[in-house]
């Protein structure tokens, strides 16, 4: 049994996850377009670095390793601003919360690429310390540390707002 | 510390998610499997293959009590029978339907044939399970999200060619896991000398049948490539250019008796081409056809 990934499966779960992976994309870059390319581009490199995932069962970890890097070289090349409306169109109708809600998505899209990535990675795409660890390529204590200093980010924002 | 987050994550979790997205991925997944059509992770996997046929023939009485024999009535020249192996597990479901040659001449050549033809469908089998178990649990980062994904592994034979002399047929196993992959073995058995012909067999001695049918070949592709969907490895400085074929190279009989040489998907061209074949006209071949 040869130890890659065969493109087979890697077709399958690119197939199965494509949705969360566009949704992922799009947090980033905030553009439709741009998501899909991300997406695209992220297929493209798995592909060709295939054989350099030695564990295939981690493919879905890796393949949001290698989305998330693209994304961030995309936002790092574009500088985008990062507009408040995209979500405010989704919202159906004005609750209590929604202030709430804004406030903490305006603050987790001033956070830093790394700590962003983690609360979406923990708290949106429902991942392991241990799994976020690979994605992003740190060690499990550096995660829960940044992890826990964006919570408190948040909350220090979230404070300032009188959300708490 | 979850709830702030739990009506954000809503929104996240309902992305819009475009209307071209999903040709958008299959686009991407398309260019990027032609343009690394050389790794051909089955044919390093069929390698591995007859170490556990022999495990499993010797070892597991469960596999031989699945195989049951059914005839085939009414057949031309009662030539085949039908063996069916169907299995049924968490990560994939089996049917595989196998040709038994029989009433031959030659009772020991006819065992013969009958065993390799097994043989080589149970490697498959065998093969295409343990490869499906991997699969699936390399997927399954999330056990649930997998659930009701089953790979399916499915086998039957094509009658190419029955005559009362030749017969030529092929034994294929089809796999879908994702993008699908079909494997086939081809045999021509001479009925009255009870012999399976292979290419050379096909030809006069000393005659040069590699360089004929290679330059057939070449023309046919060059008619086909005509149309701009199709592609061979010609184009774009492939590695994987059609120059000859193996002498002994997989051929099957068509129904009138005209020899079509036949490639495995990804061996000449991009795997959407799918598996290739070349009908060699007869008359082209008159002269040095046994």
């Amino acid at each position: 049994m040869g130890t890659y990934i065969t493109e087979e499966q890697l077709t399958t779960i690119i197939r199965t996850y494509q949705d969360d992976f566009y949704r992922l994309a799009y947090s980033y870059v905030k553009d439709s377009h741009l998501a899909m390319d991300m997406v695209q581009e992220m297929i493209f490199k798995a592909f060709k670095n295939r054989k350099k995932l030695n564990q295939p069962h981690y493919a879905k970890t890796w393949l949001y390793r290698i989305l998330i890097n693209t994304c961030i070289n995309q936002m790092k090349k574009s500088k985008p601003t990062l507009p408040l409306g995209t979500l405010l169109d989704q919202i159906p109708a004005p609750s209590i919360e929604l202030s709430e809600i804004l406030s903490l998505h305006e603050a987790i899209n001033h956070l830093d690429a790394e700590r962003k990535s983690i609360i979406l990675l923990r708290y949106f795409e429902d991942f392991k310390i241990e799994d976020i660890a690979y994605i992003l390529e740190m060690n499990v204590n550096t995660v829960k540390s940044k992890l826990y200093s964006a919570l408190k980010l948040l909350r220090i924002e979230l404070e300032g707002d009188d959300i708490f | 510390m979850r709830e702030p987050f739990s009506e954000l994550r809503h929104q996240y979790k309902n992305t819009t998610i475009p209307e071209d997205y999903s040709s958008v991925v299959e686009k991407a997944l398309t260019k990027s499997t032609q343009r690394k059509w050389y790794n051909r992770p089955f044919i390093k996997i069929a390698s591995i293959a007859a170490v556990l046929f022999i495990t499993l023939l010797n070892v597991s009485p469960t596999f031989a009590s699945k195989v049951s024999s059914i005839p085939i009535l009414g057949n031309v020249a009662d030539i085949f029978h039908i063996i069916r192996i169907q299995e049924n597990d968490a990560n994939s479901t089996t049917d595989v339907t196998l040709p038994n040659v029989s009433g031959l001449t030659d009772e020991a050549f006819e065992k013969m044939i009958n065993s390799i033809i097994q043989e080589k469908v149970e490697q498959k089998v065998v093969l295409a399970q343990k490869n499906a178990e991997q699969f699936i649990s390399g997927s399954s980062f999330e056990s649930d999200e997998t659930n009701g994904i089953k790979v399916e592994i499915f086998g039957d034979f094509d009658k190419h060619f029955v005559s009362p002399t030749l017969v030529s047929f092929s034994v294929f196993i089809f796999e879908s896991a994702a993008s699908s992959y079909i494997s086939r073995d081809f045999y021509t058995i001479d009925v009255q000398t009870n012999t399976q012909l292979f290419l050379p067999d096909m030809f006069k001695e000393n005659e040069n049948y590699v360089d004929i049918l290679s330059n057939e070949i070449k023309n046919q592709i060059t008619q086909r490539k005509k149309d701009p969907q199709n592609m061979y490895f010609e184009d774009e400085g492939f590695p994987g250019v059609f120059d000859k074929i193996d002498p002994n190279q997989a051929f099957y009989l068509d129904k009138k008796g005209n020899i079509v040489i036949y490639f495995e998907k990804y061996s000449i061209a991009p795997g959407y081409m799918g598996e290739q074949t070349f009908t060699i006209p007869n008359d082209l071949i008159k002269a040095i056809r046994k």
